[in-house]
Order: structure tokens, then C-alpha cells, then sequence
């Protein structure tokens, strides 16, 4: 018995000395340092334990990091990795999803979607996540395919499946400005293109400042003749000036169309990431 | 006898657990104090964090939040210090220990620049030392927080203090030093933001002039005029519209221009002036 008693002691000294953290005390250890927002010492934990073990937590856990420090496609990539078998996998690939969408990454989105194997509770979910990417592709006749049509809507899906209605009619609705024609009318009333933009202070003051150009021009032309210095230097400042604002009034418009489609998008983006944070968390 | 080898065993197994885990725990922090030397950092905060995880020994708590908070400091991420010292529980501390995590708050709070959050933790150790001295590296952080609320008369007391109290070569020296320092000559002279406005909205240039800015001054001053100028011949030649437009409307724009400009530049002398008074007391104290 002695022998026993003095085996066993020294079986337990020797663990004593090799104490390691086991998986479980780690992965906890992470959670923890997750839900305190050490985001950048979880992501040195989960690499460490990176090459030790293929656990469909560890690549879960480093997803949601990555995702909370804004990496989005390390994310993603991290995110596909969680298996099916895994409780977080459903999270995980929708999260992976969401993440390609956002980095515009739009068909790896959509395949990754197509991939998730589904419980019939998410697959309205997919098919919101399929058709708020195809308003983002501007794939109206997608949209009109996948949008949820059914009265029996997910409560967690009914506000954003409106909302996303309303962002399809405002862009239906919307006629795309013409460069051209902005072009076309700055350079007959100076400024209207800027209006036509949208952007009517902007269009008041450059017709205010061509206008008054000219003026100065046509007064000192009237007075001084075509050949006098300062009918040129006036006539040369108007030139400019006219010339500024029809170009000006012709980017107007491709930055007021892209100001409106980065607008929708960021409203897209939102609707289509509520429900995921409300559903899962 | 079967009973007691039974029982030997259960308490052999029993121990042996307890030990593993308290094992691991001081592995942990003995991990973490050999990072903490070798200068990782990062590392050393992650041991630390598993080491109060994991741990129940409350005895501990104060010194490894107090390592951890350390670690933070040394990576010059003073947002996360102060965020692991305010996780020490103050209530059943000692005085020493309780003035220890104060000072320290106190410097992460100013190191951070949240001035107010510093002064609230020295007035607590203050309020809890009674009579006796702030430590000395808490007397330095109050006179660099008053020196940045401008507070020149108080913390001119307690730099005064702060030589007297401590072992200081040549403290006579020392207080001349403070006394020149703080003098009314040396002291920073702060420009009036509306002085500088007013003096800008009545002479374009003359507000930059005020503010140090010479040349930028009469520059303005000429540009300004000129358009003026331009504005008076031209409607007097009978050329209205060029008057109106060429003379007056660009310098309306060079007007309100000038404005702005005066503000902002007011704005950034006085910031550089107060910084470099500020720097010239932190190096001197901190020489001594």
C-alpha cells in the first residue's frame, strides 16, 4: 500500500509540474476575452491553439474577432471553416456571408448562401440575405424573385422585409441623371446642371459667379472694346469660369448618382445585418 | 485500516487536483512576470488576464491587475490601463495599496488626457491621506494637470512643494529655477481669440499681426486693400458692374476668408505656446 500511496504521490507531483491549460480552459478563456472586447489578445490566444487543433470553435471564435475588428474577409474565410456538425454553424456561414457582401464581394456571398444547409425556420432568412444582395447588384428582376412575398414572415424579418421593399421602390423610382444633359443645360444656363444634380446651392453660386463674370466682361467689352486689356483679362477669367462650371456640373451628376447608390447600399447593408444580430445573438 | 488507506487516497486524489489547477495558476503568473521582464508585453497582459480568469485567490487580485495595468503602460495603451486599474477594488485596501492604484490611475487618466478623471483620483487620495504627503509621482501628475488648466498660481505652490518635500540638489536653486519658470515674463502669453477677431474685422491683417503672424498680416492687409481699391476706381471711372463685382465681391471673399483664418490661428498660437510652457515645466521637474 505504501508503494501505492508513494506512486500516486508522485504521479501527481509530476502533473503538478507539466500543468497546462486544457482546450476547454483556453477556448473559455477566449469566450472571455471576446465578451470583454480584447479582441486583439483572443486573436493571439486562437493563434496560438491555430496549428493544435481543427475545433470548429477556434475558427468560430477567431471569426467573430475578426469580424469585431472589422477584417472582414479574414472573417469570412475563418467563418466558412465552422462544420456543419457545429452549433455556431449556422452563425458562422451567415455571418461569412454577410461579411463577402460587405467587402462587395457579392459572389462569394451568394455561394456561400447556396452552401448553408438549412433548418426550414432559416430559410427565410437566406432568402432575405439573397435578396437584399440582389438590390445591391441592382438585379431587380432577382429581387423580385427572392423577396419574401409569403404573409407568414420570421418576427425578426418583418421591419427589415418592409424596409427593403421601400429601398427597391426609391431606387426604381429614381431616374438615373444624365452627364450629358447637365452638360448641356450648364453650358445654356450656368448652374442649372449643378440643380439638375441636386445640388442647388452649389448651382445658384456658380451661376452668380459666371454671371457676374460676364457682366464685368460685357461692361468693360461695351466701354473699352474687344481689344483692351482688361475686356481680355475679364473675358479670360469668364472663359474659365464657364468652362469650370459646365465640367463641374457633369461630375455633379456622376457624384450625385454615386452618393445615391452608396447611400441605398449602406441602407441595404443595414437592414440585411439587423436580423442576423437579432436572430443569432 | 481499509478505511483509513481509503481515506488517504480520496485526500492524496483531492490534494492533487487542488494542486494541478493552483499548478496552473502559478505557472501562469510566473509565465507572465518572466514576459513582463523580457519586455513582451502583450504576452505578459494575456497571462496575467488567464491568470485572474482562472484564479480564485483573491489575496493576488490587486497585484496582478496592478502587473497588468503595467503592461498596458509600457505599450503606451493608457485607454486599456486605466480600464484594468479601475477593476481593483479599493474598499478594503490599505492606505499604501490604496495610494499605490491612485497614483497610478491618476498618470494612466493624464497620460490618457482625461485631465478630469486624473484631478477626481488625486483629490480621493488626498481625501484619503489626510494630512499626510501625495506621493511624489502623484504631486508631479497635479502639477502638469494644472499646469494644463492653466492654473499657473497653484501649480507654482505645489512645484515649490514638491522641491521642498523631496530630496532635491540644490533646492534653493531649484526654487529660483521655479520662481523664473513661473514668472510673469516666462509665463505663456495667450493671445485673445476675440481681441484677434475684432482686431481682423476692423483692419484685415492686423488680427494675424496680433497672433505673431507679421508678414502673413501685411499681406493680407495689402490683398484686402487692393480689391477695396479696385472696387472705389472702378465705380468712380463708372464701371459699376467690374466695381461691384471684381472690386467688392472678391473681397468679400478675401474679408471673410481673413476671419476665419484669424480664429483659426489664434486657436493654434495659444496651443503651441501652452504646450511649449508646459513641456519646459515637465522637463525641468522631472530633471530634478
Amino acid at each position: 500500500m505504501k508503494k501505492i500511496i508513494i506512486a500516486s504521490l508522485f504521479c501527481l507531483l509530476s502533473l503538478n509540474l507539466l500543468a497546462q491549460y486544457s482546450q476547454k480552459q483556453r477556448f473559455e478563456f477566449i469566450h472571455h476575452l471576446i465578451k470583454s472586447n480584447d479582441f486583439d489578445e483572443a486573436l493571439i490566444e486562437l493563434d496560438y491553439l491555430d496549428g493544435k487543433t481543427q475545433s470548429d470553435s477556434l475558427y468560430y471564435m477567431k471569426g467573430w474577432a475578426l469580424y469585431s475588428l472589422k477584417q472582414l474577409n479574414s472573417s469570412a474565410e475563418s467563418f466558412q471553416k465552422v462544420k456543419k456538425e457545429s452549433t455556431f454553424y449556422h452563425k458562422s456561414q451567415f455571418f461569412a456571408a454577410y461579411n463577402y457582401t460587405h467587402t462587395k464581394n457579392y459572389k462569394s456571398a451568394k455561394d456561400v448562401l447556396k452552401r448553408i444547409e438549412l433548418t426550414p425556420k432559416l430559410k427565410q432568412l437566406k432568402q432575405f440575405e439573397y435578396s437584399g444582395i440582389a438590390l445591391l447588384e441592382r438585379d431587380f428582376e432577382t429581387y423580385e424573385n427572392r423577396r419574401i412575398k409569403s404573409e407568414a414572415i420570421l418576427p425578426a424579418l418583418q421591419t427589415e422585409v418592409v424596409n427593403l421593399n421601400k429601398l427597391h421602390s426609391t431606387i426604381m423610382n429614381r431616374k438615373p441623371k444624365k452627364m450629358w444633359l447637365a452638360g448641356l443645360m450648364s453650358a445654356i444656363i450656368p448652374g442649372s446642371g449643378k440643380m439638375y444634380a441636386g445640388k442647388t446651392g452649389e448651382g445658384i453660386a456658380s451661376m452668380l459667379m459666371v454671371a457676374s463674370t460676364g457682366l464685368v466682361t460685357w461692361e468693360n467689352h461695351r466701354k473699352l472694346g474687344i481689344k483692351n486689356f482688361k475686356t481680355i483679362l475679364f473675358g479670360s477669367i469668364f472663359t474659365v469660369f464657364y468652362v469650370g462650371n459646365i465640367y463641374g456640373s457633369v461630375f455633379s451628376v456622376k457624384i450625385s448618382n454615386e452618393e445615391f447608390n452608396h447611400e441605398m447600399d449602406q441602407k441595404i447593408l443595414f437592414n440585411i445585418h439587423i436580423p442576423l444580430r437579432n436572430i443569432f445573438n | 485500516m481499509k478505511w483509513i488507506k481509503k481515506s488517504y487516497l480520496i485526500f492524496i486524489f483531492l490534494f492533487g487536483i487542488y494542486s494541478t489547477s493552483h499548478g496552473q495558476n502559478q505557472l501562469a503568473l510566473s509565465k507572465a512576470d518572466s514576459l513582463f521582464s523580457n519586455g513582451d508585453y502583450q504576452l505578459a497582459a494575456i497571462e496575467y488576464e488567464r491568470f485572474l480568469y482562472f484564479s480564485s485567490d483573491q489575496t493576488q487580485m490587486l497585484d496582478v491587475l496592478y502587473q497588468k495595468a503595467q503592461c498596458y503602460k509600457q505599450l503606451s495603451e493608457f485607454t486599456k490601463a486605466c480600464k484594468t486599474l479601475e477593476r481593483i477594488r479599493l474598499y478594503n485596501e490599505t492606505p499604501d495599496r490604496y495610494a499605490q492604484i491612485k497614483k497610478e490611475l491618476s498618470l494612466c487618466y493624464f497620460l490618457d488626457n482625461q485631465i478630469q478623471k486624473a484631478q477626481i483620483q488625486i483629490s480621493q487620495l488626498r481625501h484619503k491621506l489626510k494630512n499626510k504627503d501625495l506621493p511624489k509621482e502623484t504631486l508631479l501628475v497635479e502639477i502638469f494637470i494644472l499646469n494644463e488648466l492653466k492654473k499657473w498660481d497653484m501649480a507654482e505652490e505645489l512645484a515649490k512643494e514638491y522641491i521642498n518635500t523631496n530630496e532635491v540638489n540644490n533646492k534653493t536653486l531649484a526654487l529660483q529655477k521655479i520662481d523664473s519658470l513661473y514668472s510673469k515674463k516666462n509665463l505663456p502669453k495667450l493671445k485673445s481669440i476675440e481681441k484677434a477677431e475684432n482686431l481682423s474685422r476692423f483692419i484685415p491683417g492686423s488680427g494675424q499681426m496680433y497672433c505673431g503672424k507679421v508678414l502673413e498680416g501685411s499681406f493680407t492687409f495689402l490683398f484686402n486693400g487692393a480689391f477695396l481699391a479696385l472696387g472705389i476706381q472702378q465705380i468712380l471711372t463708372k464701371f459699376y458692374l467690374t466695381g461691384y463685382a471684381a472690386g467688392f465681391g472678391v473681397l468679400h471673399k478675401t474679408y471673410t476668408g481673413n476671419m476665419a483664418r484669424t480664429k483659426h490661428l489664434a486657436i493654434k498660437v495659444n496651443h503651441e505656446r501652452h504646450t511649449r510652457f508646459n513641456e519646459s515645466i515637465i522637463n525641468y521637474l522631472l530633471s530634478l
